[in-house]
């Protein structure tokens, strides 16, 4: 045999050598990964109680809006807000003005037509999926960044050199090994309205009457108000951006002090693993040169831990979106629409209504939404992390 | 014409009429079918004692009856777990024979066709309740008959419940009072004596369910439901009434709310609450708790809710057994089951450890020694017979629109304006009812 | 961050972290010192605070945990969730290594595609396969036994993605006089791929223990009877069954944690390597 028909036999070889191994994997993933997304799409076109029904076409998705005109400002505007970012970061790299001018004014237009539009079309559309939107938004606003802060926080002090690391590493830890389902039958006691529960235990620390904890479904912001801010205008921009601003309700706030006890030992953990990435000569390097604690962590950590941050920050984000179980297992009915999030609406609707086609075009929208978060965060990101 | 003929013609004639003309046929719909061997599963969500009683009984019909079906019992959950487990069983094909299910569960279980209708089987001439059919309650037998689908039965209760009021009799003497509230001003000045925040004490649990809101309002002679079944009607002045009540005694620190499952229970057994409102399937929970007390055993007993009524109206209620469309085989033994369930010896075995209502009349007679025995349940099935029995809506939606009321209870507590907030209410039910219309 | 500091910023840290760690724990202390208690003590003499004598049992009620493990079936649950995990991860690091390795070291048509599609089935919601797979495994019978809770996560895109970027780190010159020996791939990666990859395999490993053993939603959903139930769907069912008997309810979810724990405190050191390796948030 000649060297080409060796190397085209060993070809097909390799060829399917990947095959075959890549095979089982593939296998199982596309039959429990791929195709449900498939048919999910499938059921979102139908009208489908438990059972198959008659075929809608996109009427399912139709209700979810409400009206599609609304739908294609709010989605144009964000895209042009996509468009001003683009424009705004091209100015760092040219001198010419024409960026930044056309830049802002894109962003401002954009701005403005999600002020005005996006009421509108949570009116039209299912008030309980925006209304979940908005309380997936919060939490992922109230997890990710306190998480981040207070694991690189931790990290940097672990990193110190002071006695029991290791216990307090493991401390730390322990509630992101332990099954939710336990941990939650404690947090229900802890958080209860009860007065001698623990929260309302601290409260009374601070001089403060018991509160609703997991029970109570007002916005936090409203309640420290003293209750100021109760939606009286019938005006729909108004009263749509007022419930954004009596901010997360009591219960959501309860479940996120949950995620953090559960989380922030294992952002932590990456954490310090980034730290450890760093090397020592940098830091000996910037002692010789006399700077301060305080510059060295802004100038040298910070920097050389971006890859960590975009790493753990993309994974959170996306987390909080899907995520499901440690949410479920401490939500009151009483909080209903302010403690429930994306996935748990779905849930409900599969179930509780049993509006299974209904369901799947929601559970879509929530797919459609991780996914563009996560091309838009890969674009940001990209710029800002430093490799070192 | 010849006699003989005119002979043969009227035979024929009066043949004919007494064939065409009889009410039903006396052959049984179901006259070639042979349940022998068959083996089928039954979904129930009973727990503990519950449980074990049920799971005895089922023991005795396997070895005991004449077709040797074997019975397969599995816990699937409380009522809303086991009503999840339910729709993903009913979308995959892979459903039980036998489930319990409350009338509007069953409601939407049957919106995709899953259940048989029961009216074949209770009115069959074979295998049928026959004469036994007048033994039941009438009452409780229409409560599965449901309009929305045409009149199908779609499930036979075996057992039901009442919700009444729980009392502690002792701390009303110790108070001064000689029985429980009659009227809901009663059990305004009871719970008002009861409180006090230095021992933490308080009159009444606010048990927010939507079973309650029903009870509260037929209380006041008023109703949730249309009576053309067209939809629901939560903005009356019976509803007004009792949320605005609530909210007094509540406001004024007469009552708490349920910080924790069964959180009621406890604070009841241990003399921290007066007064509970709950299933009398609770009786025997509640005496278990009260034994493991602080301080121990005392006079307690249920009465009826406070009313306005001249007779009390009580909200009777109980989740009935469906049966599945599977093959006719399997549906058959599955009938059989529940008829054996629903003999007065076995329903009197039910009755004595759970503390449910019989659904039939002989089982009382049965029962007489258990009634003289524990005077507790001697209260609440008086009730049963003595008050006016009215039940919740069997709409498709319901189990949605009671997720609505309890929700609009608790923001109504913290202080939404009454009015509003029951408007919002009655015009989500009512979408809802049209939402989940079959 | 340097070595030096005063000793007071030191002390300082060494007091933040310990009041910390403290507060963490307190979830935990709760759940001991309120399964020991009798049930009215957990209503009448309660408290949330550790220092307050009342968060204590007057007396410990150790039969608490005698009664909940026999009401429970917990001695099973845990049988299964070993059986489940253990051939979970089995099942896992095969597929995870033969994909891994062929993403990283061979080449054939495709093979960045089907990468990229695979690592986006990691952006799918839960909810969405929730049903679909539900069909799928009742279809195939496998309802209420092993294959439901396992032949569904014997494949991970995210395990694979972890090996691969280690994989792709190991010098091709290795593989390549392994090759002109004459080996096989399977011979290649078995024999000098594997052993170098210690630390990511136990990591993978790892991660699927905590995932598989904690796992709620799938399980709950795919089991019907105690015959293959796991312990949190255990935990879960016992908790329901438990009722008002909060002492009891905290009893099996002590019962349910101290297995997890304990292989914690063991594999302490591996276990944090692993998950830092990760990047896994739940």
């Amino acid at each position: 045999m000649d060297l080409r028909s060796y190397k085209r036999v060993r070809r097909r070889k390799d060829n399917l050598t990947g095959y075959l191994f890549i095979l089982p994997s593939v296998l199982i993933i596309s039959i429990f990964g791929i195709f449900p997304v498939f048919f999910t799409l499938y059921v979102s076109l139908h009208k489908w109680r438990i059972k198959r029904s008659r075929f809608l076409g996109l009427a399912n998705y139709g209700e979810l809006f409400g009206n599609v005109w609304y739908l294609l400002i709010v989605v144009a505007a964000l895209g042009g807000i996509a468009l001003a970012g683009y424009l705004l970061s091209r100015t760092k790299s040219s001198s010419r003005p024409r960026f930044t001018i056309s830049g802002v004014f894109v962003l401002l237009i954009a701005l403005a037509a999600l002020a005005v539009f996006v009421p509108y079309l949570a009116e039209a559309g299912d008030g309980g999926m925006f209304g979940s939107m908005r309380v997936t938004i919060w939490y992922s606003l109230g997890t990710v960044p306190v998480q981040l802060g207070l694991g690189l926080l931790l990290a940097s002090f672990l990193y110190q050199k002071i006695p029991a690391k290791q216990v307090f590493r493991v401390v730390y830890l322990l509630p992101y090994i332990v099954p939710s389902v336990a941990s939650a039958a404690v947090f229900e006691r802890l958080f209860s309205l009860k007065p001698e529960s623990f929260a309302n235990q601290v409260l009374a620390l601070f001089g403060r009457s018991p509160m609703q904890w997991l029970l109570e479904p007002k916005g936090i912001f409203l309640l420290m108000s003293g209750e100021r801010m109760a939606a009286t205008s019938e005006n729909i921009i108004a009263n749509y951006w007022l419930s954004w601003a009596q901010g997360p309700s009591l219960a959501l706030l309860s479940i996120m002090f949950f995620n953090w006890w559960v989380f922030v030992g294992y952002y932590t953990l990456i954490y310090t693993n980034g730290l450890a990435n760093i090397p020592r000569q940098l830091y000996e390097a910037a002692e010789v040169d006399g700077a301060g604690k305080l510059t060295v962590f802004f100038r040298i950590t910070l920097p050389l831990l971006s890859p960590t941050t975009y790493f753990l920050t993309l994974l959170g984000i996306i987390g909080t979106f899907k995520a499901f179980a440690h949410i479920y297992v401490l939500r009151h009915p009483a909080a209903r629409g302010e403690v429930d999030p994306m996935s748990v609406q779905i849930f409900f609707t599969f179930f509780r209504k049993s509006r299974f086609g209904y369901a799947a075009a929601m559970s879509l929208l929530l797919f459609v939404i991780v996914l563009v978060l996560t091309l838009v965060q890969r674009r940001i990101m990209k710029e800002r992390v430093h490799y070192g | 014409m010849r006699r003989s003929t005119v002979f043969i013609t009227a035979v024929l004639f009066v043949t004919a009429v007494l064939c065409w003309g009889s009410p039903q046929s006396e052959e049984s719909v179901f006259k070639e079918l042979d349940p022998t061997g068959v083996q089928i599963t039954y979904w129930h969500q009973f727990t503990r004692f519950q449980q074990e009683t049920l799971e005895a009984l089922i023991e005795e019909f396997n070895n005991s009856n004449e077709w040797s079906i074997k019975v397969t019992a599995e816990f699937g959950g409380r009522y809303d777990d086991l009503y999840n487990k339910m729709v993903t069983a009913i979308a995959a094909d892979s459903v039980p024979d036998i489930v319990a299910a409350y009338q509007n569960e069953a409601a939407a279980y049957q919106v995709s066709g899953a259940l048989v209708d029961l009216n074949d089987y209770v009115d069959d001439p074979q295998w049928g309740l026959g004469a036994e059919r007048d033994d039941y309650f009438e009452g409780f037998l229409q409560q599965d008959v449901n309009a929305q689908f045409s009149g199908m039965r779609l499930g036979f209760p075996p057992n039901r419940s009442l919700e009444l009021l729980y009392y502690n009799m002792d701390w009303l003497k110790e108070m001064g009072f000689s029985g429980p509230p009659q009227s809901w001003d009663d059990f305004y000045q009871m719970c008002k004596k009861a409180t006090d925040p230095s021992t933490n004490q308080y009159g009444y649990a606010i048990n927010t369910g939507a079973s309650n809101v029903f009870a509260q309002v037929i209380s006041r002679g008023g109703e949730i439901a249309k009576a053309d079944g067209s939809g629901y009607t939560y903005n009356t002045r019976q509803m007004k009434d009792s949320m605005a009540f609530m909210k007094k005694v509540y406001d004024e620190g007469g009552s708490r709310k349920i910080a924790e499952p069964y959180g009621e229970q406890n604070d009841f057994a241990n003399w921290k609450v007066l007064f509970t409102m709950a299933s009398t399937a609770g009786l025997p929970y509640y005496a278990g708790s009260v034994a493991k007390g602080e301080q121990g055993a005392f006079d307690w007993s249920v009465a009826a809710i406070p009313h306005t009524t001249s007779r009390p109206a009580l909200d009777i209620y109980g989740a009935s057994v469906s049966v599945t469309k599977t093959n006719p085989q399997r549906q058959l033994a599955a009938w059989l089951l529940i008829k054996f369930l629903t003999q007065p010896e076995q329903q009197a075995k039910w009755v004595a450890a759970t503390n449910y209502f019989p659904v039939r009349k002989s089982t009382v007679e049965q029962l007489g020694e258990y009634i003289g025995k524990n005077p507790n349940y001697k209260a609440a099935f008086d009730l049963l017979l003595s008050s006016d029995a009215k039940a919740e809506p069997p709409f498709t939606g319901y189990s949605e629109v009671r997720d609505a009321v309890a929700a609009a209870y608790n923001k109504i507590l913290d202080g939404a304006d009454i009015a509003a907030t029951l408007e919002d209410l009655d015009e989500e039910a009512n979408r809802i009812h049209l939402e989940a219309a079959p | 961050m340097g070595r030096s500091g005063s000793s007071w910023l030191k002390v300082l840290l060494v007091v933040l972290l310990a009041m910390g760690a403290f507060v963490s724990i307190i979830p935990f202390l709760y759940m001991v010192s309120h399964s020991l208690k009798s049930l009215a003590e957990t209503v009448t003499r309660s408290s949330a605070i550790p220092f307050d004598p009342r968060f204590w049992p007057r007396v410990p009620q150790w039969v608490n945990y005698k009664v909940a493990w026999q009401e429970a079936r917990f001695g099973l649950y845990f049988r299964n969730s070993v059986i489940i995990t253990a051939v979970t991860i089995c099942g896992l690091l095969v597929t995870s290594s033969l994909s891994a390795f062929a993403f990283a070291k061979l080449r054939f048509p495709g093979r960045d595609l089907v990468f990229s599609i695979l690592l986006a089935t990691l952006m799918i919601p839960q909810t969405v396969l929730l049903i679909p797979n539900f069909i799928v495994v009742a279809k195939l019978g496998w309802i209420d036994r092993l294959p439901a809770l396992t032949v569904p996560f014997l494949a991970s895109a995210f395990h694979i993605f972890l090996l691969r970027q280690f994989f792709s780190q190991i010098p091709d010159e290795l593989l390549e006089s392994a090759r002109i020996d004459g080996a096989s791939h399977l011979r290649s990666l078995l024999s000098i791929v594997v052993p170098l990859s210690k630390a990511p395999i136990f990591t993978v490993a790892f991660l699927s223990f905590i995932y598989t053993w904690n796992s709620l939603q799938w399980p709950l959903v795919v089991t019907q009877t105690p015959r293959w139930r796991p312990i949190a769907v255990g935990l879960t069912v016992f908790i329901t069954e438990a009722g008002p008997e909060t002492h009891l309810r905290l009893a099996g979810a002590v019962i349910a944690v101290i297995p997890v724990i304990t292989m914690y405190f063991i594999a302490q050191r591996q276990f944090t390597e692993a998950i830092t390796r990760s990047g896994l948030k739940e």
